[in-house]
């Protein structure tokens, strides 16, 4: 049976956001959206409507035409899950962090740059992170100046990497690449002083003031088709954090080298021979080389054309996929994202995907995938 | 004589079986799309590595 709580289940308490056919739901007190497929939108919606259990069995048996044992074994699963999920109550005080940590970086790295007419210094007092940030922002190096505008730094400590801006605290990451991601985009945010909606991560190229965000997992192909869409002559924005402007849904580019993987070197050297020059570092096991893009005009916050979901597979026939946006989501899932929290955020970001074009791209020659995507950006 | 079982052609009983798509397109046509219920949670994550320390993560580890 449905428990009681049911009947004291509110609006107020679960977001619920209607996806095509699917639907979306979060909770005010949790960063995450619950992705509902079409038959468990139903059910939500014989929960929320006070339906009993049976009458909910009833209904999928008759609208399904599944054997009733189906139905209640689907229904009850669903309901269980849901009780430890999307309905759990929360006993944790999720207002604040248990303990804020003290920037207190010492010593260590420190250098100044400069983006769009401001200074910022990052301070990072662990090895392994510097040798992650700092060959990414290589290009904006500058001579040191007296009085940053903005001070970014990170901290090591046994809880993890901390990150600050101005001596507030960010956030803390545990993996030295997760705090290399936070703090690259608290760069960006603190100079362009953005408010940013969403940050998808992905890679994105473009043309003019369109672009295609290609939101992807590592290591798979995403960087090598970057560089081919750059060789192309299209602009390059961002390698792997996509931050969505809240209100004109552009994308904030993100002006940092992309760090190239051995693998790739013979794609990249091909499109540009003086990548073989470049110095090899070494990340995680693994040579690598950090490229920085060509710098061309462009706009700095172009609009989304669309969201292709790439994947480089060897031998295999190019094809273009369309995609709906509750395939779409699911795939941002996998690819990882962040969503402003709080409902009005998350239902203009579903609007915003609802109206984009969504697509899977497969291919193993990268010429083809090139082609695509310039046919994509004139659409 | 024994008394012929008519199985009405709208829905299927208990005793039924239907292990297979294919068996249930040919029985219920139109209804041939279920699939089980399914949510799945996407957390939402700045730096996204599923590292992150904190409430967030505690609570992400939870669900």
């Amino acid at each position: 049976m449905f428990p009681s709580r049911l009947a004291v289940l509110s609006p107020s308490q679960i977001w619920q956001f209607p996806v095509s056919e699917c639907s979306v739901l979060a909770r005010p007190d949790f960063p995450g959206l619950y992705i509902l497929n079409r038959t468990a939108t139903r059910a939500w919606r014989l929960l929320t409507a006070g339906k009993s259990f049976d009458a909910g069995v009833r209904d999928f048996v008759q609208h399904y035409g599944i054997p009733k044992a189906r139905a209640l074994g689907d229904l009850q699963r669903t309901w269980d899950h849901w009780e430890q999920t999307v309905l759990a109550s929360s006993t944790e005080d999720v207002g604040t962090p248990v303990e804020v940590p003290v920037s207190n970086t010492r010593g260590g790295f420190v250098a100044d740059y400069a983006l769009e007419g401001k200074s910022v210094r990052i301070m990072v007092d662990d090895p392994g992170l510097e040798l992650d940030i700092a060959p990414r922002v290589a290009p904006l190096l500058v001579e040191s100046v007296a009085q940053p505008d903005i001070t970014l730094s990170a901290c090591f400590s046994e809880t993890g990497y901390h990150v600050f801006v101005n001596s507030t605290w960010i956030g803390t990451e545990h993996e030295p690449n997760a705090a290399r991601l936070l703090l690259l985009q608290e760069f960006v945010r603190s100079v362009r002083n953005s408010d940013w909606i969403a940050i998808l991560h992905a890679a994105a190229c473009g043309l003019k003031n369109r672009c295609i965000l290609f939101p992807a997992a590592s290591q798979s192909g995403k960087t090598t088709l970057s560089v081919a869409l750059m060789r192309a002559g299209l602009d390059f924005y961002t390698d792997d954090s996509a931050p969505i402007e809240r209100g004109a849904f552009t994308v904030s580019a993100m002006p940092f080298s992309l760090m190239v993987r051995q693998g790739s070197w013979p794609a990249v050297t091909d499109y540009f021979p003086g990548f073989r020059n470049l110095p090899v570092y070494s990340r995680y096991g693994q040579d690598v080389k950090f490229f920085s893009p060509p710098v061309r005009h462009r706009c700095e916050t172009p609009d989304v054309a669309s969201i292709v979901f790439s994947r480089w597979q060897p031998d295999a026939a190019t094809s273009l996929t369309p995609l709906d946006s509750f395939e779409g989501l699911l795939r941002l899932k996998d690819s990882g994202f962040w969503i402003a929290h709080d409902r009005a955020s998350i239902q203009s970001f579903l609007d915003w995907l609802q109206r984009l074009p969504i697509y899977e791209l497969i291919y193993s020659d990268v010429v083809e995938a090139v082609v695509i995507a310039q046919r994509l950006l004139v659409e | 004589m024994e008394k012929e079982t008519r199985t009405p052609p709208s829905y299927l009983t208990d005793d039924d079986e239907v292990d297979s798509r294919r068996d249930i397109v040919r029985k219920l046509g139109k209804y041939a799309t279920y699939a089980a219920p399914f949510t799945v949670l996407a957390f939402s994550a700045k730096a996204d590595t599923g590292s992150s320390t904190g409430p967030s993560a505690r609570r992400a580890r939870k669900h």
